[in-house]
């Protein structure tokens, strides 16, 4: 049955008390085009891409699933996520090349995947994080560019940064992070009662009076205060821009469902806290992406070297990769690869919580893509080849799901390109040194 | 009419001569590739640990040794002892400093500084493997070797795996442990290259089997496979630093290399460590898959007990820490007490003034692949 088509701008008109008044409309399916992948105006559904990180990598016996394309078992460490089969693909097989530099543990491994760059010291990014590249490009017109949350607790604990100095620290508290996305400065986009805020527009007035002063002190600047003061202005500029986007009206998306307040919780390294927060994190990540609010967002389940541990024990998951011995048998670290697991249950309510958001003729995931990865392939050698990567969703439908592709020892970087790719960067090639590649994963792309 | 003649024989001896060399070759090739032992081989090598066989039942009748955070907990009372097993970051500051300013100050970059906290090992009759002074092997039961007598000549003595009964009560070299674990893959990661390589000794006409073996470290890392192994026949250039060029000579016979007795100095870099591997009165025993062109074997000597020191109880950091404590806890020892060990355990090099031993033996297993080894030469 044919649908007729709606302008997104439709509103309800009608006169009050003699004044002509009209009242905007949610995003309802009728503004969407008939295959329900775009506005009816063709203006496609947003695309968005967000990383998912848990410390301390996974068994390969335990991971790697034995056969490649579509009709492979999910082996243990991936059981978790089998209500999902259909929406990921799993690559293996994909290293980071340190080409002579030292391995720095714990961090080799997550810099080379984000950056396409082997540190030569630990925490170097020599340039920024792949999702920072991506927010660039898809997260200005959003009123945060990105948003980083991390279940772990430590707000230190973010790969995303725009060099080694500059770090888009995370919000830990479930409380923070409403505060930040549905507090202050935040507008429904299907509350029709637009009103720019004064305070905002007075905001936005100085930092534009400011403009012409700057430019005079710019010239009586030495080359390295330039270079200074146009990072600060940098941020500035982000800031107006911001400020733009939250003195205009907002489309009215039928997706975004302004959620209450959570309540207060602790922050801890017991994985039973960190699963809570975790969980309500990921339930207001996924609206702020629903509601527009970023297009790019980034989740931390633990840290590189994982700190999780389980009530009662000092031991946390990274001492265990360690320390536990290999059940001989059994073949692996039996309590080691429990947080594996856990990581990956955890990772399965993200995707839950994701899909469980309709959005055209789908679900919110569908038009996103997300990298899962870790820092490590086997933490108890700091492995950086074979790392563990899950890419889920389609992306719009630009990505296909349901694999097992295997990199063959191919830099990571591959990886990297792909997503740039898929989400419309202008890059034919990445990656430095040897890592550089100009091969997207080919199998992936639909 | 002599000339023709004089060709004539010229040409019929040089037949001859081309028969007899063609003859021989044959039967060289067929005989047990006498031939094929003249070339140059090059190798790197994939595979290079310490030999901890793992402590069979009764080595160590007292358990196993503990590391900082556990000697700490068994110290405390049961009821204090929860307080820090429900709060890990608790105990992690009641064992601070990990990382030390002061080396002085560090009980393991000078653990000579501290007293002995002792450290459980083997002591008793052992069966372990060992190298023959004609460079056999062997594997007995034996006690502990002791420290030998001032003048002694090494050569004359089997070399024993005495660092073995050191570590044998730690958790973390026990075959399943994290020392295992770490072994290998720092020659996948890139960290440590090392290259080998036979040279036939050529004008010494008695000794068809003479060669002279060179060990030497690379700073360029070895190219991995797909399957994430070490590619045979790459191209791999020596370290520039000639400290690192370990020249012995050797046999090779039926295709088993058995070298001379040497001194050898290697780059032992992992991941972020930088340390070195000092052996006294090494010999390498090789023996060479001629199907396969592989080789493998064990590397056995006397590490200095100063170089074991710096590389294996204060492991230095490439920032100039030292990761001694963390690792010590990780596998299940302190530091002054592995040191103490050693020195109880040394069974080399005794030192001409005190008589105490400044080397203890120690065996590595070794695996490696075809090479091109490039030796850059001097301008």
């Amino acid at each position: 049955m044919s649908r007729k088509s709606l302008s997104r701008r439709t509103l309800l008109r009608g006169v009050l008390q003699g004044s002509a008044v009209s009242v905007a409309l949610p995003l309802l399916d009728g503004f969407l085009n008939s295959n329900g992948t775009a506005l009816a105006s063709e203006a496609p559904l947003p695309l968005r891409f967000g990383t998912w990180f848990w410390g301390c990598g996974m068994t390969p016996e335990r991971w790697n699933p034995q056969r490649e394309g579509s009709h492979f078992e999910l082996p243990a460490e991936l059981q978790a996520l089998s209500a999902h089969r259909d929406q990921f693909n799993v690559l293996s097989g994909f290293n980071v090349h340190l080409d002579g530099r030292p391995n720095q543990v714990h961090s080799s491994g997550v810099v080379g995947t984000l950056t396409g760059n082997a540190p030569s010291v630990p925490d170097e990014f020599a340039s920024p994080s792949l999702d920072v590249l991506v927010a660039d490009a898809i997260g200005s017109g959003n009123r945060f560019r990105s948003l980083e949350a991390a279940a772990s607790g430590d707000p230190r604990h973010s790969y995303s940064r725009r060099s080694s100095s500059v770090i888009n620290a995370a919000e830990v508290s479930p409380v923070g992070l409403y505060q930040r996305i549905f507090g202050a400065g935040f507008q429904d986009p299907n509350a029709r009662d637009f009103q720019p805020d004064p305070k905002l527009m007075m905001r936005r007035s100085v930092l534009s009076a400011v403009k012409e002063d700057r430019q005079r002190l710019e010239r009586q600047l030495s080359a390295a205060d330039r270079v200074r003061l146009d990072q600060y202005f940098t941020a500035v500029r982000q800031a107006e821009q911001q400020l733009n986007i939250m003195l205009s009206e907002p489309q009215p998306l039928a997706s975004c469902q302004v959620p209450g307040m959570p309540e207060v919780s602790d922050t801890d390294t017991d994985i039973e806290v960190v699963d809570r927060n975790h969980r309500q994190l990921a339930g207001l990540m996924a609206l702020a992406v629903a509601c527009d609010q970023t297009r790019v967002f980034n989740m931390v389940y633990s840290p590189g070297a994982s700190n999780l541990r389980r009530a009662g024990s000092t031991a946390n998951h990274h001492q265990l990769t360690h320390e536990e011995s290999v059940d001989p048998a059994l073949g692996y670290q039996p309590r080691a690869t429990w947080f594996v697991e856990r990581s990956m249950a955890a990772f399965a309510t993200y995707l839950d919580i994701l899909k469980a958001i309709p959005e055209g003729d789908g679900s919110l995931l569908d038009n996103c893509l997300l990298l899962a990865h870790s820092e490590t392939s086997l933490a108890k050698t700091h492995d950086v080849s074979g790392l563990p990567l899950i890419l889920v969703g389609r992306a719009g439908g630009r990505v296909r799901t349901g694999l097992h592709v295997k990199g063959r020892g191919d830099a990571v970087t591959r990886v990297g390109l792909t997503v740039q790719q898929l989400m419309g960067l202008p890059v034919s090639r990445w990656g430095t040194r040897s890592m550089q590649t100009d091969r997207p994963v080919s199998e992936v792309l639909a | 009419m002599k000339g023709p003649i004089v060709v004539k024989h010229y040409f019929t001896g040089l037949i001859i001569v081309l028969l007899l060399a063609r003859s021989s070759l044959v039967l060289a090739l067929a005989d047990g590739s006498l031939a094929e032992e003249r070339k140059q081989r090059g190798y790197v090598l994939t595979d290079f640990r310490l030999v901890t066989p793992g402590a069979g039942p009764g080595d160590c009748p007292d358990g196993f040794n503990e590391g900082y955070s556990q000697r700490f907990l068994n110290a405390l009372p049961e009821a204090e002892r929860q307080s820090y097993l429900e709060n890990p970051r608790r105990l992690q500051q009641a064992l601070a400093p990990w990382y030390y300013d002061d080396p002085e100050q560090d009980p393991c970059a000078s653990p000579g500084n501290f007293p002995d906290p002792g450290m459980l090992t083997i002591d008793g009759p052992l069966m372990l493997q060992r190298m023959e002074p004609d460079g056999s092997l062997s594997q007995r039961r034996s006690l502990p070797s002791a420290c030998p007598v001032i003048g002694a000549d090494l050569k004359e003595r089997a070399i024993d795996n005495q660092y073995w009964r050191v570590m044998g009560c730690v958790r973390g070299y026990q075959p399943t442990g994290q020392a295992a674990a770490f072994a290998n893959s720092f020659i996948a990661d890139g960290s440590m290259t090392v290259l080998l390589q036979i040279t036939p000794v050529t004008g010494e006409v008695d000794e068809n089997d003479l060669v002279e073996v060179l060990l030497a470290s690379s700073h360029t890392p070895v190219t991995l496979g797909t399957d994430g192994r070490p590619l045979p026949w790459a191209s791999i250039p020596l370290a520039e630093e000639v400290r690192y060029h370990n020249r012995v000579r050797g046999t090779l016979r039926d295709g088993v290399l058995i070298t001379d007795h040497f001194d050898l100095h290697i780059i032992k870099a992992a991941q972020r460590l930088d340390s070195e591997l000092y052996l006294r009165d090494a010999r390498l025993r090789l023996e060479i898959d001629s199907a396969t062109g592989k080789a493998s074997g064990l590397l056995a000597g006397y590490w200095d007990i100063g170089s074991l020191a710096h590389a294996a109880i204060r492991i230095q950091d490439r920032t100039g820490l030292s990761s001694g404590k963390p690792a010590a806890d990780t596998h299940g020892y302190t530091c002054p007490g592995k040191y103490y060990a050693v020195k109880r355990l040394a069974d080399g090099h005794p030192d001409p003034g005190t008589g105490e031993c400044t080397s203890i033996s120690v065996i590595h297993s070794l695996h490696a692949v075809p090479a091109f080894v490039i030796e850059r030469k001097a301008p």
